[in-house]
């Protein structure tokens, strides 16, 4: 049984446990509670990664992630189709990943434990690969930061790409492929820096 | 460097990243947020006549048959009621807040501006909402309130709501249709249009709701009401006649 099959049958399942002489309202609101902890045990891990890799930064990725399941609990019911749920709550992470970026702190927070120390010197030299990239990605825009990462850390398709940044799918074309460019432009710069 | 490679390190740069990813105690904090944070979006639940107590319609789309209140002369009754400024309600359960009185004078001209208040809930088996306190400044309008209501939501709060409405007490009743939306605030904006029944055989009643606090925390709707009763019939449609029109422009 899917997880739309049990919220559904939760919901039309008239009274939760606990609840049976509630009244409609406080059944429909343990209904929701119960809904709403069961998509966070779902979800919470697969949000909490995609915001990782979106905003390079762990603290910051936690505090995104909250704030998304604080602006779905507040909204579930402007949730239409529950089957919708996954795509809905991808484009509430993505939305607040984004303000984020826009309006946190200009300064990246580097997890001391990952990047080594490169004082003085060739600042890519013994640098590991995932971190030259991650400096790279981190000079990007917001929104070429998301559509690189739901395509090529989530794997998603040009169309869902669009749907879950609210842009036509042509546009996200587009973008994807500018953000391409800009990060390879960054990362080929990084290397003529080495190399000199 | 080839977008091959670009892309293989942009996979792998993400791998480890989210590798190393650990939500730790953000488990906890999410699911301590249905104690501390209020839902934004009120519930919209009613009891239907089996008992089962059901989302309310928003979410199904009305099919518009040959009864549909999208009639010519629906239509064009809203087209009239919008054009004098008016509009109608919607639902809302649980226990609401007093709605405020309207001061007005009471009045049994045939024609009359009659405002008042009222607070919408959905208790009822046999109305998926009903009225509470309804404080109107004519008396014809008093009585109990009897809604049937569907929309579609259009997420953020927007919404569309379009009901049938009788308004019933001891001497006769109203029986109307009303239109309306929700704003990005969710509060409602509606307009209703009535004919009357039994002691009012001959009366019409066009009225404009409005929702007096929308940010109310608790549920219930409280509207303000302001409408025009008039003895007459609801406006027909308005057929232009462009042709016609267009030959008094050239002249």
């Amino acid at each position: 049984m899917g997880v739309i099959d049990v919220l559904g049958n939760q919901q039309q399942g008239s009274v939760a446990e606990g609840v049976r002489d509630a009244t409609p309202e406080e059944a429909a609101r343990a209904d929701r509670e119960a809904a709403f902890h069961r998509l966070a045990d779902l979800h919470i891990d697969r949000s909490y990664r995609l915001a990782t890799v979106v905003l390079g930064d762990r603290t910051e990725a936690q505090d995104a992630v909250h704030d998304a399941f604080v602006t779905a609990w507040r909204k579930y019911d402007s949730l239409r189709d529950h089957g919708r749920f996954v795509a809905w709550f991808d484009r509430i992470v993505v939305n607040t990943c984004r303000d984020r970026m826009r309006h946190a702190r200009r300064h990246v927070v580097h997890d001391l434990a990952t990047v080594p120390d490169v004082a003085g010197g060739n600042p890519t030299a013994g640098v590991p690969d995932e971190i030259v990239v991650r400096r790279a990605l981190q000079q990007l825009a917001p929104d070429d930061r998301i559509v690189l990462a739901l395509r090529f850390y989530r794997d998603m398709k040009v169309d869902d790409i669009a749907d879950a940044i609210g842009i036509r799918p042509r546009a996200a074309t587009s973008r994807l492929h500018r953000a391409l460019e800009r990060l390879r432009r960054i990362l080929d710069e990084d290397s003529t820096e080495a190399a000199r | 460097m080839n977008e091959r490679d670009l892309e293989t390190r942009l996979r792998d740069a993400y791998r480890v990243e989210a590798g190393r990813a650990d939500p730790g105690a953000l488990s906890e904090r999410v699911h301590s947020i249905p104690a501390t944070v209020e839902p934004e979006r009120r519930h919209w639940w009613h009891r239907f006549r089996s008992g089962a107590t059901r989302r309310v319609g928003l979410g199904r789309t009305q099919v518009r048959g040959a009864n549909s209140m999208f009639s010519a002369t629906r239509i064009a009754a809203v087209v009239a009621a919008l054009a004098l400024g008016t509009t109608f309600l919607a639902v809302q359960v649980g226990d609401p807040p007093e709605a405020v009185p309207q001061p007005a004078a009471p009045t049994t001209d045939s024609w009359a501006i009659v405002t008042g208040s009222q607070t919408l809930v959905g208790e009822s088996p046999d109305c998926w909402a009903t009225a509470r306190n309804r404080n109107m400044s004519d008396p014809r309008l008093e009585g109990d309130v009897c809604i049937n209501w569907e929309g579609d939501e259009g997420g953020e709060g927007l919404a569309t709501l379009w009901s049938s409405i009788t308004v019933t007490n001891a001497d006769g009743s109203w029986q109307g249709h009303s239109v309306g939306f929700m704003d990005e605030q969710e509060a409602h904006h509606h307009t209703g249009w009535f004919e009357g029944h039994g002691a009012y055989e001959g009366l019409a009643f066009i009225e404009r709701l409005t929702e007096a606090n929308p940010k109310y925390p608790s549920a219930g709707v409280n509207m303000d009401v302001v409408g025009l009763l008039y003895e007459g019939e609801l406006p027909p449609m308005v057929i232009p006649d462009w042709a016609a029109d267009t030959a008094w422009d050239a002249e």
